[in-house]
């Protein structure tokens, strides 16, 4: 992780894109990702405007991004929402339109392309104010097709002043006002990129704030049927992932979801680890929120002072030893 | 390195012949060491437990939770060491704390004495038996439940022994204890505690399985070899260590075999829900050392096909 590429004998091939340049901002929200920025940046290389909001990188992130002509500013993160809103808030950006692009995802041509078609000169062609967007997820160098929960959609792209974003489990939700129209283009998304440990120590983090929101809806009773069937595929997912918070076995089951319903096992070997990594994620989820629902620990204690029990201290200690103060006792009960 | 002494009090010496009555007053003989490291949720039990046992040292690794204080409230000696491993840690404690007893226990901070085990040790700190050393048994205490299955039942450790008579293997991680003279096995046993919540139980299972995959990476990738088998299977114990490092990481399905191993073939289902966790969150440990190791081999691959290239001018 330590060695960086020459960075400086990247050039932003810009000219290339000089016909189809959408009137779009790219806002890319950065915490220690020297492994991606360089790549990130590289494909937004049709854009004049890159902002890279940082919060407080220790390692490259900073000087790399600078160097690739992107301009950095730094806040410190709380919350994905709060970030994203800060970046609206305080980020001066060129254009009306802005694409919030994380560092582990690129920006294919045809996205470019597209995004120059349905905003139009100066952005004012469509009724919309802001759009999903589908992303390809590339794991093991395989596009996870079908289990990565394909086109899985989200709104990057947006109008500066009528969307804004709120915090939803570990990620954000958007809270436009007006329309949401719909990409066809998706974008590249290395959820890998930094390997492995460091997306199981994301993953421990991320089932943590999951089953916060989890324990919440679970007590709300936050559950709709008719959600769950209606054709929109957003509020399809977003009510079966509530509806996952009532289940036991949900591992299990989203295992069996992702790998046969879905049919990830057609998306061979680096699909059968994609669902075998979300189930585990799934598990700890679980875990974590039967964790906060039982005490263990407190039965653990009950036990530990049931095997301790004894009548009385059996020595005491010599008095040359004696400290000041406390008594010798049995563990505290 | 001179030890200091936390008490302000020098450690009075050692008589040749301790007499019973000395024993008695002195703790029945027996010095307890604990050593820590940012143990604040759990060393204040131990040390009350373990004070009923005998003089209480922690020996300390720099902790940054104040463990030192609250050791030193609860009435133990708290010497603080700079770690380097385990081993050289309580080899170094062995040979400098101001022990003054005949005999001497190494317990974990989330370790306590049963009442029958204090008994027992009492019992053989005063007879005087012929053995150096006595191997203590122990039971994990998991989610409320004392877990004697799943192969982690008996798990016996050399933990008591003559000061003197017994010292640490030098080796980085399970590193086991050597023993002058003969051992023997404690009936009774002492508790494991594990209450640590799981987010605490990923952190530190994405570490270990990172060191792990290192460690198969170096035997499968960069030719370093493990003893030959035929000289292994002598020793009974060198047999087992050749299957864990040698067989084990070349199986397929591991993580499954791990979790039919203790939740099947040892018994891991009469433990309840505590085998069942345990056994599940092997198996996704087992899981995290296979495809870290997948990726590590594909990077070492990736670097090997990319680095002559890239390094000629």
């Amino acid at each position: 992780m330590s060695q960086v590429g020459p960075i400086i004998e990247v050039e932003l091939d810009r000219d290339r894109y000089r016909g189809q340049r959408p009137p779009v901002s790219v806002v890319i929200l950065t915490f220690n990702e020297e492994a991606n920025i360089a790549d990130c940046i590289k494909s937004c290389a049709w854009c004049d405007d890159i902002q890279v909001l940082d919060s407080g990188s220790s390692d490259q992130t900073v000087p790399i991004a600078l160097a690739l002509g992107a301009t950095v500013h730094t806040n410190k993160f709380k919350s994905f929402g709060d970030q994203r809103n800060w970046a609206i808030d305080h980020i001066p950006c060129k254009h009306p339109w802005h694409f919030h692009l994380d560092a582990d995802e690129r920006f294919t041509p045809e996205v470019v392309a597209e995004m120059a078609t349905i905003l139009g000169p100066g952005g004012a062609t469509t009724p919309h104010v802001c759009f999903l967007s589908p992303s390809k997820m590339i794991f093991l160098g395989r596009w996870i097709k079908r289990s990565a929960g394909y086109p899985n959609y989200q709104v990057r792209l947006f109008k500066f002043g009528v969307c804004r974003f709120m915090d939803f489990g570990h990620g954000q939700r958007e809270v436009p006002q007006g329309s949401v129209g719909t990409m066809v283009e998706p974008y590249r998304h290395y959820g890998f990129s930094k390997g492995l440990a460091d997306w199981l120590y994301k993953h421990n983090h991320y089932s943590g704030r999951e089953a916060e929101e989890g324990l919440l809806i679970r007590a709300e009773h936050r559950m709709s049927w008719g959600a769950m069937l209606t054709a929109d595929a957003t509020r399809r997912r977003r009510a079966a992932k509530n509806f996952a918070y009532f289940l036991r076995f949900r591992a299990v089951w989203r295992f069996l979801y992702n790998f046969i319903l879905r049919l990830g096992f057609l998306d061979g070997l680096a699909g059968f680890h994609y669902c075998a990594m979300i189930s585990m994620y799934e598990y700890w989820i679980e875990l974590k929120i039967r964790e906060a629902q039982q005490r263990w620990t407190a039965e653990t204690d009950a036990l530990v002072v049931r095997m301790l029990s004894t009548p009385k201290p059996a020595v005491m200690m010599p008095p040359a030893q004696q400290p000041t103060g406390t008594a010798p006792q049995e563990a505290r009960s | 390195m001179s030890v200091p002494s936390t008490n302000g009090q020098a450690a009075p010496a050692l008589p040749a012949v301790p007499s019973p009555m000395e024993l008695f007053q002195r703790g029945h003989g027996i010095d307890v060491l604990i050593p820590t490291l940012n143990e604040k949720l759990h060393i204040e039990e131990a040390v009350l437990n373990a004070r009923t046992v005998g003089n209480v040292f922690v020996l300390d690794s720099l902790s940054t939770d104040g463990t030192q204080e609250i050791a030193r409230k609860a009435g133990a000696h708290v010497v603080e060491h700079k770690f380097v491993d385990y081993a050289k840690q309580k080899n170094w404690g062995l040979e400098n704390l101001p022990f003054t007893g005949e005999w001497v226990f190494i317990l974990d901070a989330d370790e306590r004495f049963t009442p029958g085990l204090r008994e027992e040790l009492f019992r053989v700190a005063a007879s005087g038996a012929g053995h150096n050393g006595y191997y203590v048994n122990r039971v994990v205490l998991y989610m409320g439940h004392a877990v004697r299955h799943g192969g982690l039942y008996p798990s016996w450790n050399l933990r008591f022994f003559r000061r003197g008579k017994a010292r640490y293997e030098d080796r980085a991680v399970h590193e086991h204890m050597l023993c002058e003279g003969s051992a023997d096995y404690l009936k009774d046993e002492m508790l494991h505690i594990r209450r640590e919540p799981l987010h605490e139980w990923v952190r530190k299972h994405v570490r270990y399985a990172d060191l792990e995959s290192t460690e198969w990476l170096k035997m499968r990738m960069l030719g370093q070899q493990g003893a030959a088998p035929e000289r292994l299977f002598r020793d009974v114990l060198k047999y087992r260590w050749y299957l864990r490092r040698e067989v084990w990481p070349r199986m397929p399905f591991r993580p499954l075999l791990r979790f039919a191993y203790m939740y099947a073939a040892r018994m891991g289902i009469l433990d309840g829900r505590a085998g069942l966790r345990l056994a599940a969150l092997n198996a996704c440990y087992e899981y995290m050392i296979g495809l870290m190791y997948r990726e590590k081999r594909q990077r070492l691959i990736e670097s090997r096909a990319r680095g002559l290239p890239s390094n000629t001018p």
